[in-house]
C-alpha cells in the first residue's frame, strides 16, 4: 500500500480519541487491511468518499477492486453483493442513507436471509449506513429502518450507540457468516460528546449482548441508538429527583437480548422502552410481549412507551422536534412508571 | 457424452419431474408445468466446464429444465430429492430448488425472483473477475424476467464491470407477460453487452452460440447474451431428429432412450424410498432469537399455559 493513511483513520493508532464517525471508518479499514476478501461498494464511496465521508482516502489505498462505486442501484448491488458473499467474498454495502435500502427488501428478504436456511450457503454481508433523524433531513433522508427487517428470519440487526461498540460491532459484524443490517445515527457521527479513545488492539463487541450503560434500581429504560443518549441525560435529571433509573442500550435488535432484559426486570419490576422509529410495529410493541410472556409476575407497573409519532419524518424544525422523543418525554414517562 | 445422449436422459427425467413431482409433494390440483425449455438449458449446461473441482464454471437456472444440470454434473438422484423434498435433499426439503446450490460443483440454485438471481449472479461473475480466475458465470433465463428493474440492475451492474457472465436467454415473448419485451439484440447496444441468435428448434445451433458466449466471457470480452427465440409447435421428435442428424440409426436411438429411461426410473425407485423430512428437523434460520434453556424454563415454570 502506497498511498497515504486517511487521517481519520490513524486516531485510535495515535492514541487520540475517536469520534463515532471514526470509529466506523477505523473498523472498515483495519478489515480492509486484514483479510483480502473484504471489499465495500456503494454509492459514491471512492471517489467522492461517500456522503458522509466515510471511505474517504480509501480509494487510493486499496484501489478500484476492493472499492467499488456502484450505479444507483440498490437492489442490484446488494443482490450483487450476495452472489459474491457466496463465492467468499466478504462484501460491506453503503447505502448512503438507509431510507434508500428499500429497493433493496426483495433482495435481501427473499434471497439473501432465506439463503443459508434454503441450504444456499451463507451470505456474509454487511449492508451498513447512516439513520435517523434531527438533522432536518426530511422523510427521505431521516428513516430508521430496523422494523422493516425485524421481522425477516435470516438478517441479524445491529445498530450501536457509541464510538467504541460502533467498532467492535462493525469488525464482528463482517466476521459473522449471516448477514448483518448496520445502523449508523447520524447525529451520533460527529458529536463531540461521543469522542473516546479506543483500543489500540483488535477487539469486537459481540453481536447479540446489550449492555447496561447506567445502573439503577427504579426503572429499566430499554433503548438503543441516540436514543441511549437521551435516555441517559433523562436518567441523570431524575436522580435528583430521587428516582434510580437503569439504562439499558440493547446494541443488537436482532437477534434481542431477551435474557438481560428479563434481568433487568426482576430487578426493577418497571420497564420502559424508548426508540426513534415510530410507535406502531416498533420493537417497544415486541420487547413488551416478551416480558408479558417471561416475568409478567415480576412486572410492578405496565411496560410503557415512549417513541416517534405514527407519520413520515417531517422536514420543519418545528414538527420534526415535536415528532423525535425528548428528554422531558423520557423523563415523564419514566417518572410516572417509577410513582406507578 | 454427446449432446445427444444428454438429451435423452434429460427427457426421461423431465417426465419424472413433471409427473412424480406433482404427486408426491403434495401439489394435487395444480397444473402441471408447462412445456421447459429444454433446449437452451442444456446447450448452456453443456456448455461449460464442469465444476467438481470446485474452480470449474458456474451455472444457474431460474428458468429452463432442471435435468438439464445432468449435463452439468448433477445426478438424477439429487435432482429427484430436491423435487420430491427427501430428508436427503441438499435443501432437507426447506425448498424445492430445482437445481440445489453447491459452491464446490459450481450449482447455483434457483428462486423464483428474476431481477434477483440476475443480481446475484452478477457478483458471483463480478467475483470471478476480482480473482481473476478463468471462470465463467452463466444464467438461463427468460424473457419474463427482463421486466424487473431488478433484472436491469444486475445486467447492467455486471455490464458496468465486464464480468464473465453469460445470460441464455429463452425468447418467449409469445407469452402474454412476455409479449411486451423487446428482443435481446435491440437493447444490446444500450447495455453494452454482445447478443448471438439462436433458434431452440435447432438445438446444435443454440449449443454453438453457448460455447461461443461462453469463449467470448471466458476471454474478458464481459456480457454475453445468447437469445434464443422460442419456435412454437416443435416436438420432442423434431428436436431428437436434429440433435440424431445422419450419424445415428434406429437401433442406436431405441437403446439410447431405453437406457436414459431405465436409469432415471431407477433413481426415482431409489429417492421414492428415502424418508421425507422430519417436522422436528424445523430450525431456525442462522439469527434467530431463541431463548436460553434457562430462559426456556424460566418461561415454563413463570407463565402458566393455561391453553395447554
Amino acid at each position: 500500500m502506497t498511498a497515504p493513511t486517511p487521517e481519520h483513520v490513524t486516531r485510535t493508532r495515535l492514541g487520540e480519541p475517536v469520534t463515532f464517525l471514526e470509529a466506523i471508518a477505523e473498523a472498515l479499514w483495519e478489515e480492509l487491511e486484514r483479510d483480502p476478501s473484504v471489499f465495500l461498494m456503494g454509492e459514491d464511496i471512492g471517489t467522492y468518499g461517500g456522503a458522509f465521508k466515510v471511505t474517504r482516502g480509501f480509494l487510493d489505498a486499496f484501489g478500484e477492486e476492493r472499492i467499488i462505486d456502484t450505479p444507483i442501484a440498490e437492489g442490484g448491488f446488494t443482490g450483487a453483493a450476495a452472489g459474491a458473499a457466496h463465492m467468499g467474498l466478504r462484501p460491506v454495502v453503503e447505502m448512503q442513507f438507509m431510507d434508500f435500502i428499500s429497493p433493496a427488501y426483495d433482495v435481501l428478504t427473499n434471497y439473501i436471509a432465506t439463503s443459508a436456511y434454503r441450504g444456499a450457503g451463507p451470505v456474509p454481508l454487511v449492508v451498513r449506513g447512516p439513520v435517523g433523524g434531527g438533522n432536518r433531513g426530511g422523510p427521505f433522508h431521516s428513516q430508521n429502518v430496523e422494523m422493516a427487517f425485524f421481522h425477516t428470519p435470516g438478517l441479524k440487526i445491529v445498530y450501536p450507540s457509541t464510538a467504541r461498540d460502533a467498532k467492535g460491532l462493525l469488525k464482528a459484524a463482517i466476521r459473522d457468516d449471516s448477514p448483518v443490517l448496520f445502523e449508523e445515527h447520524k447525529g451520533l457521527y460527529r458529536a463531540p460528546d461521543l469522542r473516546e479513545v479506543l483500543p489500540d488492539e483488535d477487539y469486537v463487541v459481540p453481536i447479540g449482548k446489550a449492555r447496561t450503560a447506567r445502573e439503577g434500581t427504579d426503572v429499566t429504560v430499554v433503548t438503543y441508538g441516540l436514543m441511549v443518549h437521551r435516555s441517559l441525560a433523562a436518567a441523570e435529571a431524575l436522580e435528583s429527583q430521587g428516582v434510580s433509573v437503569e439504562v439499558v442500550d440493547l446494541r443488537t435488535l436482532l437477534p434481542l437480548d431477551e435474557d438481560h432484559l428479563v434481568e433487568c426486570l426482576q430487578r426493577t419490576g418497571r420497564m420502559l422502552v424508548v426508540h426513534e422509529d415510530t410507535r406502531t410495529g416498533g420493537i417497544a410493541g415486541e420487547i413488551a410481549i416478551r416480558m408479558n410472556e417471561r416475568a409478567f409476575e415480576w412486572l410492578d407497573a405496565p411496560v410503557l412507551r415512549v417513541t416517534a409519532v405514527d407519520a413520515p419524518v417531517p422536514y420543519a424544525a418545528v414538527l420534526e422536534d415535536a415528532f423525535l422523543p425528548s428528554v422531558q418525554d423520557i423523563v415523564e414517562a419514566t417518572g410516572y412508571l417509577a410513582r406507578y | 457424452m454427446d449432446f445427444l445422449t444428454a438429451f435423452l436422459r434429460a427427457q426421461a427425467l423431465e417426465a419424472l419431474l413433471s409427473e412424480e413431482a406433482l404427486t408426491r409433494v403434495s401439489r394435487e390440483g395444480r397444473d402441471a408445468p408447462p412445456e421447459r425449455p429444454l433446449v437452451p438449458a442444456l446447450a448452456a449446461a453443456a456448455s461449460l466446464r464442469g465444476g467438481s473441482d470446485g474452480r470449474g464454471d458456474l451455472f444457474s437456472l431460474r428458468v429452463g429444465s432442471p435435468a438439464a444440470a445432468l449435463a452439468f454434473g448433477a445426478t438424477p438422484e439429487i435432482l429427484l430429492r430436491q423435487a420430491l423434498a427427501r430428508a436427503t435433499a441438499p435443501a432437507q426439503g426447506r425448498d424445492a430448488g430445482g437445481l440445489p446450490t453447491d459452491w464446490e460443483r459450481g450449482w447455483v440454485g434457483p428462486v423464483p425472483l428474476p431481477g434477483a438471481l440476475m443480481e446475484v449472479m452478477a457478483g458471483v461473475a463480478m467475483a470471478v473477475r476480482m480473482r481473476s480466475e478463468p471462470r465463467v458465470a452463466l444464467l438461463v433465463d427468460d424473457t419474463a424476467g427482463s421486466g424487473s428493474g431488478d433484472w436491469h440492475e444486475g445486467l447492467n451492474l455486471a455490464v458496468v464491470c465486464q464480468a464473465p457472465l453469460v445470460v441464455v436467454n429463452h425468447d418467449v415473448r409469445g407469452r402474454a407477460a412476455d409479449a411486451w419485451m423487446s428482443p435481446m439484440r435491440d437493447r444490446a447496444d444500450g447495455y453494452g453487452f454482445r447478443v448471438r441468435n439462436a433458434k431452440d428448434s435447432e438445438p446444435w445451433s443454440v449449443l454453438a452460440r453457448c460455447r461461443e458466449a461462453v469463449a467470448a466471457a471466458r476471454a474478458g470480452e464481459g456480457v454475453q447474451v445468447v437469445d434464443v427465440e422460442a419456435v412454437p409447435d416443435v416436438t420432442p421428435d423434431q428436436l431428437v431428429a436434429a440433435l440424431r442428424g445422419e450419424g445415428v440409426e434406429d437401433a442406436r436411438l431405441t437403446a439410447l432412450r431405453h437406457e436414459a429411461s431405465v436409469e432415471m426410473a431407477a433413481a426415482l425407485q431409489r429417492v421414492v424410498a428415502e424418508p421425507v423430512p422430519d417436522p422436528g428437523a424445523i430450525r431456525p434460520a442462522t439469527s434467530s432469537s431463541q431463548p436460553s434453556q434457562a430462559a426456556r424454563e424460566l418461561h415454563r415454570v413463570r407463565t402458566p399455559r393455561p391453553w395447554s
